[in-house]
């Protein structure tokens, strides 16, 4: 076990970074809103968590909560600005908030590094330190995804109209999505950049939103489970297929392209199906002897 | 109860509304006749607060709402049972219902649960399946059920027989009524003039953006005056 660890320490800490990123997408779908400021998210709380270790001279954890509270407070004034949006334009508008972080790091000067990035930011950051910050995360996602939240969560989502009808403060709600989003990527983004000890414009750039969405496609976007399923499948999938080499990238856009087609719902989707599917036939059966009676 | 004058509302530069008025009390079904177009949906749309009125004032219950937002009216006791019945598929029937309580305290929810099954025992028998799994009307009769969970002192009603069976009709439209002789005010619109009738107090009839009659059933019943006023002059001259 140890030996397994010591040999993919990397492997396992960039999955967890990973979910954490996949969720500040997740979380936002989930309430219905098309955004990908997560990803934006993760460069702020990458380049905040960072500044505040190499310039002010800050230990780890309190960089990281920096980072995290204040690429939740931008998010959350971007949705102030754009909850409106519906569907394409939604993401259109929340890329580029995400390219605009980028060149907002490119022109920061000795702030950020410039083109070059920010150097020497390496944090006292443990495997059961990321663990611990997750399985907050996670419980408060569980929160939302159960009972009367979730119901009310899905309402949102799958009929704002109607959530308005029934009395739900639908803006309340993405408003909520946007700045949760913003504090999940923000942690995503100090973390990663604290384990490598750098952070560069060129990473917080569209290939995350990728990253972030292939694992949500792939392994769910209904619930945290399914982003863990992907953060899981994507991150080990290349060292398992090294052997194809330069083909890599073919395997993986088939995987996406499959998961897409045939598993609407992700890998997640399909085993709450089969559950689904068992209950509903059951209970047709019985409905179809009430109907007759009645 | 619900006193609505002179309402003008607007798609972008189209006049859909422009001089509707319609009141409606407790314990009273108001019929909204009008043909399509005529903007009886967008009307109540406005009443309910899912559009802001360009001119013209809602009142309810003494107090002005005009263009208050959707989610806020709820909390006052109207609540809009919106067109194509609108529930959850995928969820349970119960879990509707819960929806549906969501401006209410949490304690009374339970009770108010017992209480939409009594009135709809069919909900009652199928209360862990999925709302999917209904026939339309008793998926009409659940939207009613989760407007009710809300304990409203009014409901508007977008076309509830809309799609049904001439049977569901009848048994939908009838527990219409008895909502109203329970004490709750009904504002609705229908297109199925003739089934809407029979459980009506008053009538309102819109055309062209305006209300262009009011009455009482019994009145309209009558039916001249209504077709006048639904199909304006040329109907007659030509007839």
């Amino acid at each position: 076990m140890s030996d397994w660890y010591s040999m993919n320490v990397v492997l396992i800490q960039t999955t967890l970074t990973t979910l954490l990123l996949a969720l500040s997408i997740q979380v936002p779908i989930r309430f219905g809103v098309f955004s990908f400021a997560g990803v934006g998210a993760f460069g702020i709380g990458g380049y905040t968590a960072a500044i505040a270790m190499v310039h002010l001279g800050w230990t780890t954890w309190p960089s990281v909560a920096l980072g995290a509270v204040i690429s939740g407070i931008v998010v959350f004034a971007l949705g102030l600005l754009v909850q409106r949006l519906t569907g394409l334009y939604m993401g259109m508008a929340t890329i580029a908030f995400t390219l605009i972080i980028s060149v907002l790091a490119v022109n920061g000067g000795e702030l950020t590094g410039g083109a070059g990035g920010l150097y020497g930011a390496l944090g006292e950051i443990d495997t059961g330190h990321i663990l611990a910050i997750l399985a907050v995360v996670v419980a408060v996602l569980v929160w939302t995804e159960t009972k009367g939240m979730g119901r009310r969560i899905d309402t949102v989502r799958e009929d704002p109209e109607l959530a308005n009808s029934v009395g739900i403060d639908v803006v309340k709600y993405r408003l909520a999505s946007f700045a949760l989003s913003g504090v999940i990527g923000g942690l995503a983004g100090g973390i990663t950049t604290l384990l490598r000890s750098t952070i560069t414009p060129a990473e917080v750039n569209f290939h995350l939103v990728i990253v972030a969405l292939t694992a949500i496609i792939v392994g769910g976007a209904r619930s945290w489970l399914g982003a863990f399923i992907g953060a899981v499948i994507f991150v080990w999938l290349p060292t398992m297929i090294s052997f194809v080499q330069e083909w890599e990238k073919v395997v993986y856009g088939f995987i996406v392209a499959v998961a897409a087609i045939y598993l609407p719902n992700g890998v997640l989707g399909v085993v709450k199906d089969l559950i689904h599917r068992f209950r509903t036939r059951q209970e047709r059966a019985r409905l179809a002897v009430l109907q007759e009676k009645g | 109860m619900l006193e609505v004058s002179d309402l003008h509302v607007s798609y972008g530069p189209v006049r859909a509304v422009h001089g509707v008025s319609l009141s409606a009390s407790a314990g009273r079904v108001t019929l909204v006749l009008g043909a399509n177009g005529a903007g009886k949906t967008t009307s109540l749309r406005a009443i309910a607060g899912f559009h802001k009125p360009d001119s013209g004032s809602v009142r309810f219950d003494g107090r002005d709402i005009t263009g208050t937002a959707a989610h806020k009216v709820v909390r006052r006791g109207m609540v809009l049972v919106p067109e194509g019945r609108k529930i959850f598929l995928p969820l349970t029937v119960e879990e509707n219902l819960r929806i549906g309580g969501y401006t209410a305290p949490r304690g009374s929810i339970e009770h108010s649960i017992d209480e939409v099954y009594e009135k709809f025992p069919i909900l009652a028998e199928r209360r862990h399946s999925p709302a999917g799994l209904l026939s339309g009307g008793e998926q009409q009769m659940l939207a009613f059920g989760r407007a009710l969970m809300s304990k409203p002192k009014l409901m508007l009603m977008d076309e509830p027989s809309m799609g049904l069976a001439p049977t569901m009709v009848e048994r939908v439209l009838s527990s219409v009524r008895t909502m109203a002789d329970a004490g709750i005010g009904i504002l609705m619109v229908e297109q199925n003039a003739e089934a809407g009738l029979r459980i009506a107090d008053t009538v309102a009839v819109v055309s062209r953006g305006e209300t262009v009659w009011t009455g009482t059933a019994l009145e309209a019943r009558d039916g001249k005056a209504i077709v006048h006023a639904m199909l304006g002059e040329a109907a007659l001259d030509g007839a």
